[in-house]
């Protein structure tokens, strides 16, 4: 079956079992079905809940309450100089975009298994669609933190210094870092989860742990001994910045955001080869 | 005629066992061996190893605009593997397969469903699943929702859907599809006879608008209906490429010898079964106990059936099919639904007979034999274990078959009346 290929034959699909490291052209065909994923994942998980989208409000105004009582009332700890409800609020709402970006994407393979092995669409579809549906989210907090800004700014003694500055337009760049880092590393592991399974288990811990290593709750300045680790830690550079942005605390570190750009470019980019790596290799072994 | 498909050297390999041993060190070493460039794989398909099997081997053919394959073989012998392979869902291990237009494949209908959404978004996220454009869907949502019948419910979510419902709406989003080669697997096994005979329409419709179909199922009359050409797979080996009816013919004829003698011969390779029980022969025999190929029409017809049990079964029975060779299936008998009770079978060998009380219409036919237990496990399976022909005379001064080709497989016990 060796004909000679003739210039007229133009093939618009070839299979052969070499190997497609990136792919981002097809990935930019199917962008209607990334966003049809992306409102699949928005309208069903409020499906069947009383109080629906308001979840992405109270969860975040319920996390802060519970750490102005446990770390700011009960351990007393360091705000950096803001009000505890900002502080608070505005690291959950940048932590919890990261570390959904990583937990969500973590679990592709083994979570659509069913349609993987039926359907073939360029697999990276299923964890940016993912992204984009916690950018949403994300965009809802950022609007509900403002209401809480104002909100005490009117009724409580919030001090004029503390508010918006000119930094706040480096927040679309702040969410990409955080949403690459966090996409990156839920690639990474996720083609390891498939093939080693006890890894879910242990990824809910290692980001919890990896939130305290982080000033979310604290501010990266309360800790001499360990300074090293957050200033290994790219999250820190994201979160302080995007603090520095919002509130005027906190400091604002150019060369180490740089660091952290270029930090999630690198786990971005790995956890794309991995991942497009095993997704020719998942139908097989699962 | 112009070539949409090109399937050249496929192989597929598939290691048994532990994929990965799951050891994170035998990986990295792996990986390690990888890099360094130590480690080659090899894919030759005459050797099967102790780690593997290949489940495709250098399968090639291809495939012309508008033409209507059926992809036939038995389970097991590549036809899903080689399916999944054309769907991009798994990669061959060697061989290339090159494509030209939009491909739309149906290994199953309704992929990706969300029980919790309206029928109305799941058709949206279904439609994107299998590759269709918004514009496409807006166009399409009125025609899809007509053909499923689900008007009313449009906003309800599918959970609430009846199964009818649900496939229906599932298969209404794919047959709504415009690709210029549909691939399809089994889904008519799903739905009622109903159903499957609007999916069966509706492939042929689509065939009959000049597209290239590719169809895997076991379903051989629906595939004679709607293929021109049959490809057919034995052990992952194309081994019959052609007119869709030598496909079939093929397909039956694999047992060699044993459809003359209806004795299974030594090494025979069971497809499946549990192996209590073994049948050794089956074959149409006269009074006297001799081998009848050639049988007259009209006069009794009785199979005997060898078997030998090598571990007591106390639910067992047996099961007669009886096919045309061309693969329409004539009827079957089996020993629960005919008597009402199971057989208990000890060790040691036996044999059963049974009489058919009904008139074959002249023509070639093949039997099936298999022996099973009550609730449906499969102990022993064996395909085309016995041809025998019925021929147009009749014994003595019985009436012989007046036409020159019969119609269907049996002559009906009819009364008849008149009344002038």
């Amino acid at each position: 079956m060796s004909k000679p290929e003739t210039e007229s034959t133009k093939w618009d699909i070839e299979i052969s079992p070499s190997s497609r490291l990136l792919n981002f052209n097809e990935l930019w065909k199917h962008r209607y079905l990334i966003s049809v994923f992306a409102s699949r994942d928005i309208t069903t998980q409020f499906k069947q809940t009383l109080l629906g989208p308001l979840w992405y409000i109270l969860h975040p105004l319920l996390t802060t309450f519970l750490f102005v009582i446990v770390f700011g009332k009960i351990a007393n700890l360091d705000t950096d100089g803001s009000p505890r409800v900002l502080f608070y609020l505005s690291g959950i709402i940048i932590w919890q975009f990261f570390s959904s970006c990583f937990i969500s994407t973590a679990n592709v393979f083994t979570s659509n298994a069913y349609i993987f092995g039926k359907v073939y669409f360029p697999r990276l579809v299923i964890p940016v669609a993912t992204v984009i549906s916690l950018l949403v989210r994300f965009f809802i907090q950022i609007i509900l933190f403002a209401i809480v800004f104002l909100f005490l700014r009117y009724t409580d003694d919030v001090p004029d210094s503390i508010g918006l500055n000119a930094w706040v337009i480096f927040l679309p760049v702040l969410l990409l870092i955080a949403g690459c880092l966090g996409l990156g590393c839920g690639l990474i592991t996720s083609s390891l989860t498939y093939k080693y399974k006890d890894l879910s288990h242990f990824i809910g811990f290692a980001i919890q742990f990896l939130m305290y290593l982080s000033p979310v709750i604290y501010p990266s300045a309360m800790f001499k001994e360990f300074a090293w680790v957050f200033t290994w830690n790219p999250l820190t550079y994201v979160i302080e910045s995007f603090r520095y942005g919002l509130l005027g605390t906190s400091e604002m570190n150019g060369q180490g955001l740089i660091y952290a750009a270029v930090f999630a470019i690198l786990v971005l980019l790995a956890g794309v080869i991995l991942f497009n790596n095993s997704s020719r290799r998942f139908m097989d072994t699962v | 005629m112009e070539e949409v498909i090109r399937v050249d050297g496929i192989s597929k390999y598939y290691q048994l066992g532990a994929v990965s041993s799951g050891s994170m060190k035998d990986d990295i070493r792996h990986l390690f061996h990888k890099l360094t460039g130590k480690e080659k794989q090899f894919y030759d398909s005459n050797v099967q190893d102790e780690q593997g099997t290949y489940a495709l081997s250098n399968v090639s053919f291809s495939v012309n605009r508008g033409e209507v394959i059926g992809l036939i073989g038995k389970n097991g012998a590549g036809k899903s593997t080689l399916l999944k392979i054309i769907s991009r869902i798994t990669e061959p291990s060697a061989g290339t397969i090159k494509i030209k237009g939009r491909v739309s494949s149906l290994l199953e209908v309704g992929t990706g469903f969300h029980p919790e959404l309206t029928g109305k978004e799941n058709i949206y996220l279904n439609g994107a699943i299998l590759g269709m454009k918004k514009p496409e869907i807006d166009k399409k949502l009125e025609q899809i929702v007509e053909f499923a019948g689900v008007g009313k419910y449009l906003y309800t979510p599918v959970k609430r859907y009846s199964s009818g419902m649900y496939v229906r709406l599932a298969f209404g989003i794919a047959a709504h599809l415009e690709p210029e080669i549909l691939i399809v697997d089994e889904v008519l096994a799903v739905g009622d006879a109903e159903f499957q005979k609007r999916c069966l329409g509706k492939m042929k419709e689509v065939s009959g608008e000049g597209r290239t179909v590719l169809f895997v199922s076991h379903n051989l009359s629906a595939v004679r209906d709607l293929c021109t050409r049959g490809v057919l797979l034995e052990n992952g080996k194309l081994t019959f490429d052609g007119p869709v009816s030598g496909a079939i013919e093929k397909y039956f004829a694999h047992g060699g010898d044993m459809s003359k003698t209806g004795v299974v011969p030594a090494g025979y390779e069971r497809l499946y079964g549990t192996g209590e029980i073994r049948i050794h022969s089956a074959y149409v025999t006269d009074p006297a106990g001799k081998v009848m190929q050639n049988v007259f029409f009209r006069s009794p017809l009785t199979i005997r059936l060898d078997y030998e049990c090598f571990e007591e079964v106390t639910d067992a029975l047996f099961t007669i099919r009886i096919a045309r060779t061309d693969g329409n299936f004539a009827g079957s008998s089996d020993y629960l639904s005919s008597t009402g009770e199971c057989l208990s079978i000890n060790k040691g060998k036996g044999f059963v007979t049974a009489e058919l009380d009904e008139t074959f219409l002249p023509g070639e036919y093949c039997i099936f034999v298999s022996a099973a237990r009550s609730n449906g496990t499969a102990i022993d399976h064996i395909e085309r274990i016995f041809d025998f022909t019925v021929l147009k005379n009749a014994i003595g001064k019985g009436r012989h078959y007046r036409w020159t080709t019969p119609t269907g497989f049996v002559e009906f016990k009819t009364k008849w009346q008149i009344k002038p």
